[in-house]
């Protein structure tokens, strides 16, 4: 009978503890949430400021300047078209299995020929 | 160990300085680019792999001991361009005038070899005096090893020749045998025999430029296929013509995202024709309506302008593009541009690009001097090109299909896959005029206003023969679309075509009418 009340006693000893714990680190982590929110809040409305400045205040950016830059932004995406550079590409280079590495492979397992390195 | 790398870091400079900031300072007053400076500008930031950067020559004759600079003349190796694999070199003029050496010629069939196994495109950027008279017979030899390369890599890899300087004597074989030669305004020249030489034995004066240079490659000989402005943009022109080709002949080309709506038809297309039988219309025009905005690379474009050749990109996927061009010649094939056809859809057909054709042709040109220099033998090169190629292939009659050059520009017979047909085609043996006067010979000669029943039998004949739908009705052309469907069933049809195998007989192979 006393075994049975020790075992209880410490049940509710080890559950308290647990639960204290839990309390205490649902407790710390809601401080650390109203502060992360809080810090964002402050930085968030730092560049909705400077986002508005710019677009609203016509004399942030010179217009010319805008233009030649969205000129540039278009050459430079032409250019990279022409070219087939690797982020206008529809595969990633090497991102399809190389024919080449496949039926090379094939063909070193034959059986051997006559002939030079190239044959 | 710190001496042993303090040797390396030594010669590795010593290789990295070339022929010495003197020559270099040189090389820039001619308006030339240094090697390594012309492979930064090819090559993405960061991806070259130089090999046999130490190597140099060991011959002790003409005090040639005294020249012994590491790297030989010749920066080799890899590198990338837009991500994608590369075999490099560029022959360094400020050593001996990038004169090739058995050590230079080592080093390039050494980065050929790996670039023929690896199956990755190779790219020589010619600068160079020419043989090293120094090491003799030898380096006569060397040219054979690398010319050996070039022929065992045709067809296998896309080889690209940069002419940047001068190439002369057995020099020029080695870009010949590429697939594409690209050579700069103002720098380069080739000839086999310099102008000092001619004149010594012809008597005939000439420049180097008159003889050689690259307007006269460009536009005449047709060694050239593309004239570069400058070296910075005949490296740019390089890295546009790789992005059309594959690694290598087992692999397709890059294929990007398409930017223009592979449905938007150009209703500018269904009046470009002009209703005047012998109206021209620029073909360019027809080009740039069809396929993907600002994608045409042309090739060959100041050679045999009566056809045009070039690729394009189509829904983001790379096509060549082989069109007679009415506005000069009318369009007629001649012996240059039955060779430049021929040839384009040879690289096409090795590099699995499938060639769109525009057909607007009269025929053959005809004359004592075509005959004569053998455009029987020209021509033919045409037929044997197109029936040989077994990728996809797709023919457009935009206007005049007469007689053998209809047959020979990748008609139905020639394995075409697919013969599309504009309504103002005009599909037939001859033209209409030549037609009534062999078939209706007798009545215009009984006739007492020949003239008049001429005109009669004319536009009876033009009636009856001289549109698209006899050849639709027979077979051969297989729709008759508007001009402005063509780029939407264009799509289409290369949609489906673009898992086509084709095989042809088994053969050593084949023998092309040279």
């Amino acid at each position: 009978m006393i075994a049975v009340w020790v075992g209880l006693e410490l049940t509710i000893y080890g559950m308290a503890l647990v639960f204290g714990l839990l309390a205490v680190l649902w407790g710390v982590i809601s401080l650390l949430v109203r502060l992360d929110a809080r810090v964002a809040r402050q930085s968030g409305g730092a560049s909705r400021a400077v986002t508005a400045r710019v677009a609203g205040d016509p004399g942030a950016l010179d217009p010319a300047l805008l233009a030649a830059i969205v000129i540039a932004c278009r050459a430079h995406r032409m250019t990279r078209r022409k070219q087939a550079a690797p982020e206008m590409r529809i595969h990633e280079p090497g991102s399809l299995p190389s024919r080449w590495v496949g039926s090379g492979r094939t063909r070193q397992n034959r059986s051997w020929a006559p002939g030079g390195r190239y044959a | 160990m710190s001496d042993q790398l303090t040797q390396l870091r030594e010669m590795r400079e010593k290789a990295l300085a070339g022929g010495g900031a003197e020559r270099m300072a040189e090389q820039r007053r001619r308006g030339k680019l240094t090697a390594r400076e012309r492979l930064a500008l090819l090559l993405d930031e960061a991806s070259f792999q130089e090999i046999g950067a130490l190597a140099t020559h060991n011959n002790p004759d003409f005090g040639m001991s005294a020249h012994r600079v590491p790297g030989d003349g010749v920066v080799a190796g890899f590198g990338k361009v837009n991500g994608r694999r590369v075999a490099v070199f560029a022959h360094d003029f400020t050593v001996l005038g990038g004169s090739l050496s058995v050590v230079q010629s080592q080093k390039i069939c050494r980065v050929h070899d790996l670039a023929i196994e690896s199956g990755i495109p190779i790219i020589g950027l010619n600068d160079s005096g020419g043989a090293r008279i120094q090491e003799g017979v030898r380096s006569l030899a060397a040219y054979g090893e690398m010319f050996t390369r070039n022929v065992l890599a045709s067809g296998v890899i896309p080889q690209i020749s940069v002419v940047l300087g001068p190439c002369a004597g057995g020099a020029v074989y080695s870009p010949a045998l590429t697939d594409f030669v690209i050579m700069s305004r103002d720098t380069s020249y080739m000839f086999i025999t310099g102008p000092e030489v001619i004149k010594a034995i012809t008597g005939q004066q000439v420049s180097a430029a008159e003889l050689g240079g690259p307007v006269v490659h460009n536009t005449r000989s047709g060694v050239a296929h593309v004239l570069a402005e400058s070296e910075p943009r005949a490296i740019e022109l390089v890295k546009v013509l790789l992005s059309y080709l594959p690694q290598n002949n087992t692999e397709d080309p890059p294929q990007v995202v398409p930017h223009d709506p592979a449905d938007r038809m150009d209703e500018r297309l269904n009046a470009i024709v002009p209703d005047v039988e012998s109206e021209p219309y620029d073909m360019h025009e027809v080009i740039d309506a069809v396929f993907d905005g600002d994608s045409f690379l042309e090739v060959h474009p100041y050679f045999a302008r009566n056809a045009i050749v070039g690729f394009a990109r189509l829904d983001g996927h790379s096509v060549g593009i082989v069109a007679n061009q009415p506005t000069h010649l009318a369009g007629a094939l001649d012996i240059d541009s039955s060779d430049k056809i021929a040839r384009f859809v040879s690289i096409c057909d090795a590099f699995n690009v499938p060639v769109v054709t525009f057909v607007d042709t009269p025929g053959y040109l005809p004359g004592v001097d075509q005959e004569h220099y053998g455009i029987i033998r020209h021509g033919a090169k045409v037929i044997y090109a197109f029936c040989q190629a077994t990728v996809p292939k797709i023919t457009i009659v935009t206007r005049k299909a007469m007689g053998g050059a209809y047959v020979a520009m990748c008609s139905k017979q020639m394995r075409s896959d697919l013969a599309f047909a504009w309504p103002s085609a005009q599909i037939a043996v001859m033209g209409a005029e030549g037609a009534v006067r062999i078939l209706r010979r007798r009545e215009l000669a009984a006739a007492a206003d020949p003239s008049a029943l001429e005109r009669e039998f004319v536009d009876e004949y033009q009636e009856r023969f001289m549109n698209p739908y006899m050849a639709a009705d027979t077979g051969q052309i297989d729709e008759v679309i508007e001009p402005r469907e063509t780029r939407p069933r264009l799509v289409r049809a290369l949609e489906v075509l673009r898992t086509k195998v084709q095989q042809n007989p088994p053969k050593k192979h084949g023998i092309i009418p040279m």
